[in-house]
């Protein structure tokens, strides 16, 4: 959904998948109905900022868990999350969005829609002046085979000299490790 | 006229709204909802309804994977979030695809054709026992009445027809040939066959609880357990 500008167009068919599930929503629920679509209102609003003013880890978690929420409105049973969440002492600001497209990345490469099961654990931790999060991602049947290439996008993102990525795979599980040196 | 409905779509949310729209056709009767392709595949060769509503996108088998399955044995609208699928899906004949979110006056039109062909076929079923049919023995053409052919048997997309001049073969799903004879004198013996009454000339016990038919040309025919039960009710003295 995120691009390295606020003028660049919301990913379409995260934006048409989320609209259609939350008009559905609004027969069975309106309560949630509302509230996802503040949540998706509220991810718009964080895209139009993206670029013009700094944002921080914290930010960002906050915007992943709209996301999250949204994904889950469509996948329900097929998406399982689990969130071990510790913020860093520091603010580690970001000059724009990082780990939403990232996430987002992971999500289109390892086709979630297309298993029967995701099981998402996302953690956050500080160490040695790092923040490091953690994307583990286990899909049923199997998982899509191969580590995912980062370069360009982390490029578009301005981002390749302030953190790095360790992957590792398994037959089910794919590991993502994002470790933020620095403020950027 | 009832239309029996199964709803297959991976999306909880996307076929509750489906629900919630096909809840206003009175002629509408929702059998069944699938998740997947495999689900979909049990409960249609189960419950054999009129159509399906059938998603494309579905993890594992997609729509279009079951579609090709299933051949022309039931009636399909393919429901799909992206118009680009639609020219596959008529390639397959289905019979009308609808784009999501679903507009209730293009499902009425799409409701109105479906209760038109069913209709339509069901006008056709029934076939007198001298109907004519031309049928191609190697070489040779033949016209042959109905009541000579004593099997159906479903062979590939066609369907294998014994009779007194041997076998041959039309281009049609046993289905479709079903809904076209008249029931006093064909049975469905199971998914693969269908054999005319009065050529069943013994039945005996088959291990599998259903029955063994030997039929006059000498033919031993499977019928499955739920159809023995079915023949034997059809076949009841209190039935006179």
């Amino acid at each position: 959904m995120f691009e390295n500008n606020a003028q660049a167009p919301l990913n379409p068919h995260f934006l048409f998948n989320s609209m259609n599930a939350i008009r559905y929503m609004i027969f069975e629920n309106q309560d949630q109905a509302s509230e996802l679509l503040s949540n998706l209102a509220e991810l718009i609003r964080y895209q139009l900022a993206d670029g013009k003013t700094k944002t921080n880890i914290e930010n960002e978690l906050v915007q992943v868990e709209h996301l999250l929420s949204l994904e889950q409105l469509r996948l329900e049973e097929r998406l399982d999350v689990t969130l071990d969440i510790n913020l860093p002492a520091k603010p580690y600001r970001l000059k724009q969005t990082l780990i939403l497209p990232l996430l987002e990345y992971v999500f289109i490469e390892k086709d979630i829609y297309g298993v029967l099961h995701n099981q998402l654990t996302i953690k956050c931790a500080e160490s040695n002046d790092q923040c490091i999060i953690t994307i583990s991602l286990t899909q049923s049947p199997k998982i899509k085979p191969g580590k995912l290439e980062f370069t360009e996008l982390l490029t578009k993102l301005n981002a390749s000299d302030v953190c790095e990525i360790n992957q590792t795979l398994t037959e089910n599980c794919y590991n993502m490790e994002l470790i933020i040196n620095n403020d950027y | 006229m009832t239309i029996k409905i199964i709803i297959v779509d991976d999306e909880r949310l996307a076929r509750s709204e489906l629900k919630r729209l096909l809840s206003k056709h009175s002629q509408i009767e929702i059998i069944d909802e699938a998740k997947n392709a495999e689900e979909a595949s049990e409960k249609i060769a189960e419950l054999k309804p009129d159509a399906i509503f059938l998603d494309i996108h579905m993890p594992g088998a997609t729509g279009l994977e079951l579609a090709e399955s299933l051949g022309d044995d039931v009636n399909i609208i393919f429901c799909t979030a992206y118009d680009q699928f639609a020219v596959d899906a008529f390639s397959l004949n289905a019979m009308d695809y609808l784009v999501k979110p679903v507009n209730p006056e293009r499902l009425a039109e799409s409701i109105d054709k479906l209760e038109k062909r069913l209709e339509q076929s069901k006008g056709e079923a029934g076939l007198p026992d001298d109907h004519k049919l031309m049928v191609k023995y190697g070489e040779q053409m033949r016209i042959i009445e109905l009541r000579e052919i004593i099997r159906f048997e479903s062979i590939g997309n066609h369907a294998a027809i014994y009779t007194p001049y041997g076998k041959a073969f039309l281009h049609s799903s046993l289905n479709k040939i079903e809904a076209k004879l008249d029931e006093k004198h064909y049975f469905r013996a199971s998914r693969s066959d269908i054999i005319r009454l009065d050529a069943i000339e013994s039945m005996e016990q088959a291990i599998s609880y259903g029955l063994t038919a030997t039929l006059t040309n000498g033919q031993t025919v499977e019928i499955s357990r739920r159809q023995a039960t079915k023949l034997k009710q059809l076949l009841e003295f209190t039935q006179l």
